[in-house]
C-alpha cells in the first residue's frame, strides 16, 4: 500500500517542488527566498557551516570533495527536486561536500525556522515536505548502492591489472635471466673455443714429437747396442708396453725383491718390479743370487732404457688425452653457426662426459647406447642440455654414485635419458623444476646452474622436442629428452 | 737394525750379559789379594767399563747405576756395611812372648791381622805353639797387649773403611760439576741469544777473503768457541758457516774436504783449552783434586793453551797441504744482527765477567767453581734463561761426569786401583815411556769410546800409580793427568770418535778415509807434541 | 746410505702422474722409502700395514681428487689418527679452490699444497723442507739426515740441542 502511494510522487519530484514553491509563494508566514545561481557559482563550500537548505527547482548542482592530492572529485549530481545541504543543515556539522551550480540554477533557500514550519504545518505543505525529504533520502541511498557496486568492479579491474603486470614483470625477468645466461654460455663457448685452439697447437706438436721419438729412440738405442747383447732395446720396449699390476700384487713383488736383494736401493727395485713377470725372470737370471757392482751397474743402465720406454709411453698417453680433451672442447663449443645439422647425439654425449670427467671422477657412468640414427640438431645447444642434465645429476648425488645414460629411438622419436642415483625429485617440487629459479643447489652454485633446467627445456622445445622428469622406481631422478626424427 | 731382544743389537746384548756377569764375577771367584770391598768395586768397575764400551744402556745411565751400586754395596749406610764392625780381641799374655789368641784369627800363612786404624791392618807373624779348639797359644815378638787382633781375617771390613753414601751421591755437586753447570748455562744462553753466531761473524771478519786465512780463521774461532761451549754445538754452528762456502766451490775442488775437516778438528782440539772446554778435563781435574792437587782455571789455560795453538797451526798446515784451495778467494757471507735486547745485553755482561774472572783466577784467587755460580744465579735471576731452558740443560752429561768421579772415589777407597796396577812392572817404566803409554792408550780408547768414559777409566790408574808409589820419584801425578785429558780430546780418527766428527761426516762432504787419514796424522803428531810438552814445558809451569 | 723407517706416502690415482711424482722424489728414496696408493682405500690399507710393522710416515702427498673421495677429506681423516698427527701433509692439486684449501689448512694442518704442474725442484724443495721439520721434531738422532735433507736447518737444531759433549 505504502509502496503504491509513494510511487507516483517519487517518479516526479519536480511536481512536489513546484507545489511547495507555489505554496511558499502564496503563504505569508514564510520568509523563503528564491535564489538564482549562475553556472560555477557555489551554494556552499566543503567545511562551511550551513544554516539553510535549498530546494533545487531548476538546473544541476555538482557535489564535489577535495581529495588528498588537492584535486576535487565529483561525488554526485543533484537535479531539480533535490534538497541541497540537507545533511549539514540537519546535523549542524560542517559541510561534507562543496556544492556548485553545474548549470544556471534556481532554488528556494529555506532557513531553519521556515524548514521547521513546513514540518510542523497542519496543511498540505508538511506532507509535501516529508515526501521531498524521503524522496531525497531514497535517491541518496540508491546512489550509495550504485557507488558500492562500482567500487567493487573497479577493485576487480585493478586486481586483474595488477596480476597482469606481475606476470609481465616475471616474464621480463625470465627473459633477462635467459639472455644473460645465453650470453654467458656464448662467451664461455667462444672462450673455450679460443683456449682449445691455443692448446691444440702445442698439443699437436707434442704428439708429433713423441711419435717421432718413438720412431728415433729405438734406432738410437740400436746404435748404442749394435749386437743387442745389452738388451737395451728389449727393455725400452718392455717399458713402452708396461702394464700396471694390481697395487697389492705390485707391493708384494717389491717386498719380495727387497728381501731377495737387500743391497739394491728401493727406488731401483721399484722400477724393476714394475716390469712384467717375463722381464723379471730375465733380470733375475742376469743378476744372479748376489749381484756384484758390475751387475748392478748393468742393471741401472738397463733400467734407464726401461724408464725411457715407459715415460715415453706416459708422454704419449698424456698427450693423446690432451688432444682428446681439446677436440671435445672444440666439438662441444661448436656454437659458431647455430645451424641445424644431422648429428650423432652419442658423439656429443661422449664429448660432454669427457669434459666433465673431473666432476665425474667419483661417479660410475654406465652407458646404454643403442644404435641411433642421426638427428637434426644444433649440436652446441644440445650439448648444453647434456651438460646441464649431467651436472644436475652430479649435484643431486653429491658427486658420488651411479649415472646411467641411455639412448634409443622408435619411428617418430629419439630419446636420451639421464638417470642418477640421488635422492630423486621431491614430488611437491616436481611441477616447478623447469621454472627458471628452481634450484636444489646452495647459493654459491657454479656457473648458470640455477636456471639450467629451464634453459634445457627451452633448447629442447626449440628442437621440437620434449623434456620430461620423473623419479625412477629404484630412486634417483631420470630426465628424458625426446627429439623428433 | 733396531730389532732383537729388548730392542738391543747383538753387540749391545753381548755387552749387557758380559756386564752383568762382570759385576758378579769377582764375588764368585774371590781374589785373595783383594779385600771384599775391592772385589765389589772391581765388579762395579768391570760392569761400568763394559756397559760404557758396548752401550746396552745409555752411558749416563751406566753412571747413575754406578753411583747406585756404590751407595748400596760400598757405603757405610748400605745393607752390606750397615751396622758392621770389625771383630777384634786383645791377645792375652800367658808368659813372656807367649800369647793366647782366638783360633779363627790365625791365617794360613801363620800370621794374624792387627787393626791399626779403621780401614788399615798390619800383618804380624806368629808361631803356633798349641791350639785347643777356640784358642791358640802362639809365640810372637811383635804382639803387645794393646793390639786389636782381627778375629775374622776374611771379614769384609778388613782393610776397608766404608765412606758415607753422601760421598758418592755428593759427586753431583762436586765443584767441577758446578763449574760445568755454569759453563753449560752460559753456552745455553749464548745459543739462545745467538752470541756464538755473532761472535763468529765479528771474529771471522779480519781474516779476509783468501781461502787459507779463512780456514785459519774458521779453525781459531771454532777452537775459541769450543773452549767455552760444547764442541758439538760449536761444530754444528760452524757447519752452517761452511756449507755456503762449499756451495761456491767447483764440485771437484778437493779444498772442500779440508774445509769440512777443519771444523771437527778445531772443535775437538779447542775443547782442551779450558777446564770447561770438554768433560774429560773435568774428570781429570776432579780426580787430581781428590789427591790434593788444585788446578785453577788460569793454571789449566797456561798448561793447555800453548799445546792447543801448536796443534791447531799444525792441523791448518796439514789440511792446506793435503787439500789445497782451488781458487784465490771466496766470499764469506754471514748474515745476522747483534741482539741488543736487555736480556741479551745482560748475557753479554755476565758472559764477559764470568770468563774474565775464570781466566784471572790466579790473580784474585776466587775458585772457578764459585765463579761458575755467577752465571748460574744471574742468568736465571735476570730471566735470561727460563724454566724450559733449565730443563733442556744436559743433565745427562753432568750425571755422566758425576758417575765417573764417583767410580774413581770407590776405586781408590777400596784399594782396587792399587791392586789393578800391581800386576805390571811399573818400576821398569821411565817417565817418557809412561807419558807415551798413557797418551797412546787414551787416544786409542777414546777413538772408540766417549772421551769422558776414557778419562774416567784411565784416571783411577793414574791415581793409584801415585798412591802406590811404584814409580817413585819419576812419577808426576799432575802431568800424567793432563796427558790423559789432552790425549782423550785428540782422538778423531772415526766418525764415531767425537760428536763433531759425526756432524762433519754426516754432511756427506767428506769421505771416511779422509777423516781417518787426518785423524791418524793428528793423533800421532799429538802423541809427540804431548811428549815434548811433558818433557820440556809442563815440568816448568807446574813446579 | 742407511734407509730409515720413515716413509713417504704418495696417493694419486693417475698412473702417469704417480710415475712422475715417484721419479721426482727418487733421490730421497735412498733414505725415505716411498709407498704409493692409487685410492683412498688403498692408502688406508698401506698406512695400516706400515703402522703394524712399526714404521713411521713422515710425509703424505695426496692428490686433490681421488676416485670416490676428496683428497682434502682424506687428509682430514688421516689427521685424526694420532699416529699420523706428526706426519707432514701435502696436497697436490690442479685446482686450488680456496674453500677446500682453507678447510685442509684448518682441519688437517695441511702443511703445503703443490699446484700442478709442478717442477722437480719445487717438489723436492717442499718435501725436503717438511721432512726436515719432521725429523727435527720426531727423531732423536738427526745426523743421518744431514746428507739428504736441509743440512743448515738440521745443524742449527743440533746446535740448539747440544749444550755439551758426552
Amino acid at each position: 500500500m505504502i509502496l503504491n502511494f509513494a510511487k507516483n510522487w517519487l517518479q516526479d519530484p519536480t511536481r512536489i517542488t513546484n507545489q511547495i514553491a507555489r505554496y511558499l509563494e502564496q503563504s505569508e508566514e514564510f520568509n523563503e527566498e528564491v535564489v538564482n545561481l549562475n553556472k560555477e557559482e557555489r551554494f556552499f563550500s566543503e567545511g562551511d557551516l550551513n544554516d539553510s537548505v535549498y530546494i533545487l527547482l531548476e538546473g544541476t548542482v555538482e557535489l564535489s570533495k577535495s581529495a588528498q592530492n588537492g584535486r576535487s572529485i565529483a561525488i554526485d549530481w543533484l537535479r531539480p527536486g533535490a534538497l541541497v545541504g540537507l545533511i549539514s543543515f540537519v546535523t549542524g556539522e560542517p559541510v561534507l561536500t562543496t556544492a556548485i551550480a553545474a548549470s544556471p540554477c534556481k532554488a528556494i533557500k529555506l532557513g531553519e525556522e521556515d524548514f521547521l514550519k513546513i514540518q510542523q504545518s497542519k496543511s498540505e505543505i508538511a506532507l509535501l515536505g516529508q515526501q521531498l525529504i524521503i524522496g531525497n533520502l531514497i535517491d541518496r541511498y540508491h546512489h550509495v548502492v550504485s557507488v558500492h557496486i562500482e567500487l567493487e568492479s573497479i577493485n576487480d579491474t585493478l586486481e586483474r591489472e595488477r596480476n597482469h603486470l606481475q606476470e609481465a614483470l616475471r616474464q621480463l625477468e625470465d627473459t633477462q635471466h635467459r639472455l644473460v645466461s645465453q650470453e654467458k654460455m656464448a662467451t664461455l663457448g667462444q672462450l673455450v673455443a679460443g683456449i682449445a685452439h691455443e692448446i691444440n697447437n702445442p698439443a699437436a706438436a707434442m704428439l708429433r714429437s713423441s711419435d717421432n721419438l718413438l720412431d728415433y729412440l729405438p734406432r738410437i738405442i740400436n746404435e748404442a747396442d749394435k749386437d743387442k747383447t745389452k738388451n737395451y732395446e728389449k727393455f725400452f720396449r718392455i717399458g713402452l708396453r708396461r702394464k700396471i699390476r694390481d697395487s697389492d700384487q705390485q707391493r708384494e713383488k717389491l717386498s719380495e725383491w727387497e728381501k731377495a736383494y737387500p743391497k739394491l736401493p728401493r727406488s731401483l727395485l721399484r722400477k724393476i718390479t714394475s716390469m712384467n713377470d717375463e722381464a723379471l725372470d730375465f733380470v733375475k737370471s742376469q743378476l744372479g743370487k748376489r749381484p756384484g757392482v758390475e751387475q748392478i751397474e748393468q742393471l741401472e743402465n738397463i733400467i734407464l732404457f726401461y724408464e725411457s720406454g715407459y715415460f715415453l709411453r706416459n708422454l704419449q698417453s698424456s698427450t693423446k688425452r690432451i688432444g682428446e680433451i681439446v677436440s671435445s672442447l672444440k666439438n662441444y663449443s661448436r656454437q659458431d653457426k647455430g645451424q641445424f645439422e644431422k648429428t650423432d647425439l652419442r658423439d656429443g654425449l661422449n664429448d660432454t662426459l669427457l669434459l666433465l670427467s673431473n666432476r665425474l671422477k667419483k661417479v660410475e657412468v654406465i652407458l646404454n647406447f643403442s644404435d641411433i640414427p642421426n638427428v637434426n640438431v644444433i649440436s652446441g645447444e644440445i650439448n648444453q642440455v647434456w651438460t646441464n642434465l649431467i651436472i644436475n645429476a652430479c649435484d643431486a648425488m653429491n658427486d658420488r654414485g651411479e649415472l646411467v645414460i641411455t639412448c634409443d629411438h622408435d619411428d617418430k622419436y629419439l630419446w636420451v635419458s639421464i638417470k642418477d642415483s640421488g635422492p630423486g625429485i621431491n614430488p611437491t617440487a616436481m611441477h616447478e623444476i623447469f621454472k627458471p629459479t628452481f634450484t636444489t643447489k646452495q647459493k654459491n652454485s657454479s656457473f648458470g646452474l640455477g636456471i639450467g633446467l629451464s634453459i634445457s627445456q627451452q633448447i629442447v622445445h626449440k628442437h621440437g622436442g620434449e623434456i620430461k622428469a620423473r623419479n625412477a622406481e629404484d630412486g634417483g631422478a631420470e630426465f628424458t629428452v625426446y627429439l623428433p626424427l | 737394525m733396531k730389532s732383537g731382544f729388548l730392542g738391543l743389537t747383538p753387540i749391545q746384548l753381548t755387552g749387557l750379559i758380559l756386564g752383568i756377569a762382570g759385576l758378579f764375577l769377582p764375588l764368585l771367584l774371590p781374589i785373595a789379594t783383594l779385600s771384599t770391598a775391592g772385589q765389589i768395586g772391581l765388579g762395579i768397575f768391570i760392569m761400568a767399563a763394559i756397559f760404557w764400551m758396548f752401550e746396552p744402556i745409555p752411558i749416563y745411565a751406566t753412571s747413575m747405576l754406578v753411583i747406585f751400586l756404590q751407595v748400596l754395596m760400598l757405603s757405610a749406610q748400605g745393607p752390606v756395611y750397615m751396622d758392621s764392625e770389625l771383630p777384634v780381641s786383645n791377645p792375652v799374655e800367658l808368659r813372656e812372648q807367649n800369647w793366647q789368641i782366638p783360633t779363627e784369627a790365625l791365617r794360613d800363612d801363620g800370621t794374624v791381622l792387627v787393626s791399626v786404624e779403621p780401614g788399615e791392618t798390619q800383618t804380624v807373624s806368629v808361631q803356633v805353639l798349641d791350639r785347643n779348639g777356640q784358642h791358640a797359644i802362639v809365640q810372637s815378638e811383635e804382639l803387645t797387649t794393646g793390639h786389636n787382633i782381627v778375629t775374622n781375617p776374611d771379614h769384609r771390613l778388613v782393610n776397608y773403611q766404608p765412606n758415607s753414601y753422601t760421598d758418592y751421591i755428593g759427586t753431583l755437586a762436586n765443584p767441577i760439576i758446578i763449574l760445568f753447570l755454569g759453563g753449560f748455562m752460559l753456552a745455553e744462553a749464548s745459543v739462545k741469544y745467538n752470541l756464538d753466531k755473532n761472535l763468529t761473524r765479528y771474529l771471522l771478519g779480519p781474516f779476509g777473503t783468501r781461502p787459507r786465512f779463512i780456514v785459519l780463521g774458521l779453525m781459531l774461532v771454532t777452537a775459541v768457541l769450543s773452549a767455552f761451549m760444547s764442541n758439538t754445538a760449536t761444530a754444528a754452528m760452524m757447519v752452517t758457516v761452511i756449507l755456503p762456502i762449499i756451495a761456491q766451490l767447483e764440485p771437484e775442488d778437493r779444498f772442500k774436504f779440508g774445509l769440512a775437516l777443519a771444523i771437527p778438528i778445531a772443535a775437538n782440539i779447542g775443547g782442551i783449552t779450558t777446564p770447561i772446554g770438554t768433560p774429560p778435563n773435568a774428570i781429570v781435574i776432579a780426580a787430581l783434586t781428590e789427591y790434593g792437587i788444585d788446578i785453577s782455571f788460569t793454571d789449566w789455560i797456561i798448561i793447555a793453551a800453548p799445546l792447543v795453538l801448536v796443534m791447531l797451526v799444525f792441523s791448518w798446515w796439514l789440511l792446506l797441504t793435503l787439500f789445497p784451495p782451488g781458487s784465490n778467494r771466496f766470499d764469506l757471507k754471514l748474515e745476522g744482527k747483534l741482539n741488543l735486547s736487555a736480556k741479551a745485553i745482560g748475557l753479554y755482561v755476565i758472559f764477559g765477567v764470568t770468563v774474565l774472572l775464570w781466566i784471572t783466577e790466579n790473580q784474585h784467587g776466587i775458585p772457578s767453581s764459585m765463579v761458575a755460580f755467577l752465571p748460574v744465579a744471574a742468568l736465571v735471576t735476570g730471566r735470561i734463561l727460563n724454566k724450559n731452558d733449565i730443563r733442556k740443560l744436559p743433565w745427562d752429561v753432568l750425571w755422566l761426569m758425576a758417575g765417573g768421579i764417583s767410580l774413581g772415589i770407590g776405586m781408590s777407597q777400596t784399594g782396587l786401583a792399587e791392586w789393578m796396577i800391581s800386576g805390571l812392572d811399573w818400576g821398569a817404566m821411565g817417565y817418557i815411556t809412561l807419558v807415551l803409554a798413557f797418551s797412546i792408550v787414551a787416544i786409542a780408547m777414546s777413538n772408540f769410546l766417549s772421551n769422558t768414559v776414557t778419562a774416567t777409566l784411565l784416571m783411577p790408574m793414574v791415581i793409584s800409580l801415585q798412591v802406590s808409589g811404584v814409580m817413585g820419584e819419576s812419577f808426576n801425578l799432575l802431568i800424567t793427568g793432563i796427558v790423559v785429558a789432552v790425549a782423550c780430546s785428540l782422538a778423531m780418527v772415526l766418525p764415531i770418535s767425537t760428536p763433531p766428527n759425526a756432524i762433519a761426516m754426516s754432511t756427506g762432504i767428506i769421505r771416511t778415509k779422509d777423516m781417518a787419514k787426518m785423524g791418524i796424522i793428528v793423533g800421532v803428531t799429538g802423541v809427540l807434541v804431548i811428549l815434548a810438552y811433558a818433557v820440556f814445558y809442563w815440568p816448568i809451569v807446574t813446579s | 746410505m742407511e734407509t730409515s723407517d720413515i716413509y713417504i706416502l704418495c696417493i694419486e690415482d693417475e698412473q702417469e702422474v704417480l710415475d712422475a711424482v715417484v721419479r721426482d722424489l727418487e733421490k730421497l728414496e735412498e733414505q725415505f722409502p716411498i709407498e704409493t696408493a692409487i685410492s683412498a682405500e688403498e692408502a688406508r690399507d698401506v698406512i695400516n700395514k706400515l703402522m703394524n710393522e712399526g714404521k713411521k710416515i713422515g710425509l703424505i702427498l695426496c692428490d686433490h681428487i681421488l676416485p670416490g673421495e676428496n683428497g682434502v677429506d682424506l687428509l682430514i681423516e688421516l689427521h685424526q689418527n694420532e699416529k699420523l698427527h706428526a706426519s707432514k701433509k701435502v696436497l697436490l692439486t690442479g685446482q686450488a679452490g680456496l674453500e677446500d684449501t682453507v678447510k685442509a689448512l684448518n682441519k688437517a694442518r695441511l702443511h703445503h699444497y703443490i699446484a700442478k704442474p709442478w717442477t722437480k725442484e719445487d717438489l723436492n724443495q717442499v718435501v725436503i723442507d717438511l721432512l726436515t721439520d719432521y725429523v727435527i721434531d720426531q727423531e732423536e738422532d738427526i745426523l743421518p739426515f744431514m746428507r739428504t735433507l736441509d743440512a743448515n736447518k738440521l745443524s742449527e737444531s743440533i746446535r740448539r740441542r747440544s749444550v755439551s759433549d758426552e
